[in-house]
């Protein structure tokens, strides 16, 4: 242990799954640049269900780094050509997206360094993390600097380089290769939210990412922290807990407590923004499964089709057991080979049978158990798979469906072989459409009640205003009265 | 004697108590009708042959049927089933799919009748001025139809009009 090392004590997941970490085959494949394909499809889905609106019209050429696409608030992470070419359509298959034509040039749009960062305002820096297209690339993709901007003054900035999800390498070999961007990635972070302290955070099965970050760490203040490796370490919820003890509550964020989490990838996607003014257009995937001829940790531009990158990584139709965006565990399956590479996906896998989460025809569940032993998040996941499956809202509150991570950790011990985290996910998006439904009632209400008052008041307003000529009418009578009273006196 | 005494004395000053409490804490919102409508959707439609939803809110409460609010689907009369331990019936009117209202403004004369009859406040004109819908706003609710002279008014589904 040297003073760089965290100091505090590691704490114990509640449950975690024991899966083999089957990332032998990559975990010394040097990082590779992938070839840029002659079709890429940028996505316009944002954070949240929401939408980008393109800012090119077809035909349009643009540069590597140009903006094409914006969402709607001013923190929103900028969509951008992944490389040189023109605009051939804006689609909406296999999702919505702006389907670029590769002029081959990849010729890019000058880059804005601001090497001076540590001048430059908070609003400056967090504009330009926005304009340069930054998300989380660890798995929810939440826009960075919306996530900065709401946290200033914390107590602790974690750096997740957990990588627990089994096969997948590509945080561990940016760390080993390219520990120096991620530093300053931190150091800017760090600057932005003033945290007081900063851990990054490996598992214990790394050792070359660990000694070049503990080579990279001579010059900085940081602490390392080695944890165990249990899957999902690199959870954000989980790993908070197990470097502080603390739990988050259903429905806060680790800001609550004044911790931030940032992905080690997306730390070195800002040092490349801020350093060098570079947009997000690549990001490190780890192409690799049993049915891949030559697995490997590449470079991939951003709207790469999977087909493209399968293609030139050589696919073994035979052993092909499925393809997977992400891991093994929290990864999509993919049926449409046109899908393309997106910004959270640090992995693309062509498994084989083995690799994946056992598969087989769909049992009733026996009520065993094993789901509520590996949760991590401490849920009931058969009760949850129950009233999903009644799509009974209220009971899905009531359980804290929510707070699922929808690590997969579930289905995989299931011996039934449900697929759990697919009903998990539909209950979330029927929880969300109900939301939305009561959110548009109550607004409704108000705009409703709203009116019914206003119409009181005109109606008052009306009548006091004829009362009033009503009374002037009869002061005027009564004057005239009085007059004549006293014109003919003793009448 | 004191014993009677006491307890008189008791009774007197706890009458007094909750004599006060019923003319200082009087509920001035019968707690039922605002749960029921809670639950309904708020379109105002009339649908349900009431002038709203608060209105059709107070009927359920004085016994009417929960199945009369096709906007608020079967999930609405689940819930207010469960709310007041009534047998869930299946709804009275087939809801089809959420709509929102669409002026054609060459056909707008700007006659402002929509205008007034619109319960949310979703349509904004000024006499012989074109007429919009705040789409936004627009609860779907038909209100807008019946008014019009000139039939310039569509109900558009919602999927359709994002597409």
């Amino acid at each position: 242990m040297t003073a760089a090392d965290w100091n505090s004590p590691l704490h114990a997941l509640r449950g975690h799954l024991d899966v083999p970490a089957n990332k032998a085959r990559t975990r010394h494949a040097a990082i590779e640049v992938a070839p840029v394909p002659a079709l890429l499809r940028l996505p316009l889905s944002l954070y949240g269900r929401r939408r980008a609106e393109p800012c090119v019209s077809v035909g349009q050429h643009v540069q590597r780094g140009d903006i094409v696409a914006r969402g709607a608030a001013a923190l929103d992470a900028a969509v951008h050509a992944t490389t040189s070419g023109s605009i051939r359509a804006v689609a909406e298959a296999p999702l919505p997206c702006i389907e670029l034509e590769a002029d081959g040039d990849d010729a890019a749009a000058d880059p804005e360094p601001l090497p001076d960062w540590r001048e430059r305002s908070r609003p400056e820096l967090l504009t330009r993390l926005a304009e340069a297209g930054l998300t989380g690339l660890g798995g929810a993709g939440f826009p960075s600097a919306a996530k900065l901007a709401a946290a200033a003054g914390i107590e602790l900035l974690i750096i997740n380089a957990a990588e627990c999800e089994p096969m997948l390498t590509a945080d561990e070999r940016l760390l080993t290769e390219r520990a120096g961007e991620v530093m300053d990635g931190i150091s800017i972070l760090a600057h932005l939210t003033s945290a007081r302290q900063v851990v990054i955070a490996i598992e214990d099965d790394k050792p070359e990412a660990i000694a070049a970050v503990r080579a990279a760490l001579e010059d900085h203040p940081f602490r390392l922290a080695v944890i165990p490796r249990r899957y999902p370490s690199g959870s954000e919820r989980q790993l908070v807990q197990i470097l502080t003890g603390r739990e988050i509550r259903s429905g806060r964020l680790p800001v609550d407590l004044g911790i931030l989490c940032h992905n080690a990838a997306s730390a070195r996607a800002v040092s490349r923004a801020v350093i060098h003014g570079e947009a997000l257009t690549e990001r490190i995937v780890t192409v690799t499964g049993a049915a891949l001829l030559r697995p490997g940790n590449l470079s991939v531009r951003l709207g790469t089709p999977v087909g493209d990158l399968l293609t030139a990584r050589g696919l073994d139709q035979t052993r092909l057991a499925g393809i997977r965006l992400g891991g093994p565990l929290t990864g999509r399956t993919v049926t449409d080979l046109r899908e393309p590479v997106g910004k959270t996906h640090a992995g693309l896998l062509a498994a084989g049978l083995e690799e994946l989460a056992p598969a087989g025809t769909e049992l009733p569940c026996i009520r065993c158990g094993a789901c509520a032993e590996v949760c991590p998040a401490s849920l009931l996941p058969q009760e949850l798979h129950r009233q999903a499956r009644a799509a009974d809202l209220d009971a899905l509150m009531a359980l804290n469906l929510q707070d699922c991570i929808e690590c997969g950790a579930c289905a995989w011990v299931c011996p039934s072989r449900i697929p759990l985290v697919e009903d998990y996910r539909l209950g979330k998006a029927a929880l969300a459409a109900e939301a939305a439904r009561q959110a548009a009632a109550e607004h409704a209400r108000m705009r409703h009640e709203r009116r019914q008052r206003r119409l009181e008041e005109e109606r008052r307003a009306t009548e006091s205003a004829r009362e009033a000529r009503l009374s002037r009418v009869d002061a005027a009578l009564a004057r005239a009265k009085a007059a004549r009273h006293d014109r003919q006196p003793g009448s | 004697m004191t014993g009677i005494l006491i307890m008189v004395a008791l009774a007197l000053v706890f009458g007094a108590a909750l004599g006060y409490a019923q003319q200082r804490l009087a509920a001035n919102d019968d707690p039922v009708v605002a749960r029921i409508d809670a639950l309904l959707p708020q379109t105002q439609c009339a649908q349900c042959g009431y002038p709203g939803c608060r209105p059709y809110a107070e009927a359920i409460a004085a016994g009417d049927a929960i199945n009369k609010c096709p906007p608020g689907g079967a999930s609405t009369v689940a819930r207010l089933a469960e709310l007041l331990g009534r047998p869930a019936e299946p709804l009275a009117a087939d809801p089809g799919p959420p709509r929102v209202a669409f002026i054609r403004e060459e056909d707008c004369i700007g006659c402002t009748l929509c205008i007034k009859a619109c319960p949310v406040d979703a349509i904004v004109g000024a006499a012989r001025l074109t007429h919009t819908v705040i789409e936004s706003e627009c609860t779907g609710c038909d209100l807008c139809l019946p008014p019009c002279p000139v039939d310039c008014i569509d109900m558009i589904p919602v999927a359709e009009r994002a597409a």
